[in-house]
């Protein structure tokens, strides 16, 4: 696995190795603060990145998922979206279908996660879900099952966990400066005897470090994810073998002004596109997780077909630069792969948005065990499980259901 | 979700794709933040007459949210004769007993008057 990593970016390398010498900086500050030897100092940070690198290891998945509210959805809860993860992981060659997640969320988002593809799992929200037709679904899902295929999950999960103590090491240092557990340190290991303006610039470089280094880090990891998003939305065009239909999907997802509510900062390089996007505020800069949408939207439009090389082609055209996305090893892989016909959707239960919103709070009810009573008013009436109701009345009518 | 009031489950009502929380109970009735909007907005108009005001000085009962199970705040809601309705100062969700939604139903009798009201009278029976 290591290998795909490395042949597809060795800037992702570069980058990593930035972060954990950061990280390898902010415990050398520490121990000469606290400690009064840097190793120390080092050692313990090492020992934080171990714990948190377990943690992750035991139930990374699950705490991702559980973050965002997700819910786990089967064949029979969610046939439409389980279908299109079905026939794109056959598409994209990964060994095992990914787990199936719905979050319970008006804005419509998308995530991927899992260190290795045979654990893997995506995530996407009810708005999405009730937005896009679908063609744009199979994009979507065909650009997080990229990520999955790519290792990007697995780069992400390791830049999270640097990006993690970084931020918690940094934190707890600070705190302890301001609050007086350096200066005694410092004097102690100073003795007290002079070299005051030396110690007064180390002491300064170690603030300004400790302010810097979470920030930097967070940096370092946006860029990180951000080189990604272009080449999963290449891997999803091939996947698909129809660049319109991610392309479409990404416009309607920029369109819509309503923030994803269950995102956070840590999650947030996940998601299809930036979940804490506010209206008018410029689509890419340093923090940005994401590139431009309509950057994707105008190299995935420009696309002569739907292979690698297709994608690198109209990315250098649109971009106006040189270099290209796709790892030169990777260009010639996929060989000619025209663009599909758009497809004809047949069932009626897909075709307009209202219907969708239907469909997906019925499974999402379903997933959540509520028994549903319809009346013969026309209310329908949803009764939590294990409830210790016998009978239900409906409101609208009287009529008396038993549970 | 229990009823902040009995503490009945609630149960959710759905109606013309509409779903709303409800204590079969005591018919009281929860609005998530925002969902009194969405119901005016799926109705192409404002919930302006159902808009909590200002804060309400009385002796009732406090209520615990059902969402966060902090103590809500009293706030008055409805124009000319306003309601103490409970709403939650961490996640905005409001709660409406059901007396309390009769009467704001009462003082929008003209049909067309709010479209919100009308489905609440209609869906509720207030």
């Amino acid at each position: 696995m290591w290998e795909q990593i490395r042949a597809n970016q060795i800037r992702s390398a570069f980058v990593m190795i930035f972060m954990g010498l950061l990280l390898i900086a902010v415990g050398f500050v520490i121990g000469l603060y606290f400690l009064g030897t840097a190793a120390g100092g080092i050692v313990i940070a090492l020992i934080v990145w171990g714990i948190l690198n377990l943690v992750a290891l035991f139930q990374g998945d699950n705490i991702l998922l559980s973050l965002g509210k997700a819910r786990k959805v089967n064949k029979e809860e969610f046939p439409r979206l389980y279908n299109i993860v079905e026939e794109m992981t056959i598409a994209s060659g990964l060994p095992r279908m990914p787990d199936v997640y719905i979050i319970d969320d008006p804005a419509p988002n998308a995530f991927a996660t899992g260190r290795k593809p045979e654990k893997a799992a995506i995530a996407v929200t009810s708005g999405l879900l009730q937005k896009l037709n679908r063609d744009e679904l199979q994009g979507v899902v065909a650009h997080e099952l990229g990520h999955i295929k790519n290792r990007d999950t697995l780069l992400m999960a390791i830049g999270g966990i640097l990006l993690g103590t970084i931020v918690l090491l940094s934190y707890f240092a600070s705190r302890m400066l301001f609050f007086g557990g350096a200066s005694r340190g410092g004097r102690r290991s100073g003795g007290g005897s002079g070299g005051g303006g030396a110690q007064l610039i180390i002491i300064i470089i170690g603030i300004v470090l400790m302010i810097l280094a979470p920030i930097a880090a967070r940096l370092l990891y946006f860029a990180l994810s951000r080189k990604r998003e272009y080449l999963a939305d290449a891997s999803a065009a091939l996947y698909t073998r129809y660049p319109e239909g991610l392309a479409s999907a990404l416009e309607k997802i920029a369109g819509t002004p309503t923030q994803l509510q269950a995102a956070n900062n840590a999650t947030a390089p996940m998601y299809i596109v930036n979940p804490f996007r506010k209206a008018g505020q410029a689509a890419s800069n340093l923090s940005s997780t994401h590139p431009p949408i309509s950057d994707r939207v105008r190299v995935l439009r420009s696309m002569g077909g739907a292979s690698f090389a297709d994608y690198d082609a109209a990315y250098r055209n649109v971009r106006g630069s040189r270099g290209g996305v796709v790892p030169r090893g990777a260009l010639g892989l996929t060989g000619d792969a025209p663009v599909r016909p758009p497809s004809t959707e047949t069932e009626p239960v897909t075709q307009t948005e209202a219907a969708r919103a239907r469909e997906v709070s019925d499974a999402l009810w379903k997933t959540n065990k509520y028994q549903t009573v319809e009346c013969e008013c026309g209310a329908k009436l949803r009764v939590p499980p294990g409830t210790s109701l016998s009978q239900v009345k409906c409101p609208r009518c009287g009529t008396t259901h038993p549970v | 979700m229990q009823c902040p009031r009995c503490h009945t489950d609630l149960i959710v009502v759905e109606y013309h794709d509409i779903e709303l929380d409800y204590c079969p109970a005591c018919e009281g009735l929860w609005f998530d933040h925002g969902e009194m909007e969405l119901v005016a907005s799926k109705m192409g108009s404002s919930a302006d007459a159902v808009a909590p005001q200002q804060s309400a000085d009385t002796n009732e009962k406090k209520l615990k949210c059902p969402e966060c199970h902090k103590v809500m705040d009293k706030r008055l809601l409805g124009a000319t004769d306003p309601v103490v309705a409970d709403v939650c100062r961490l996640c905005g969700g409001l709660w409406l007993d059901h007396g309390e939604l009769e009467q704001i139903v009462r003082q929008h009798q003209e049909p067309g008057d709010s479209p919100v009201i009308e489905y609440l009278r209609d869906t509720f029976r207030a």
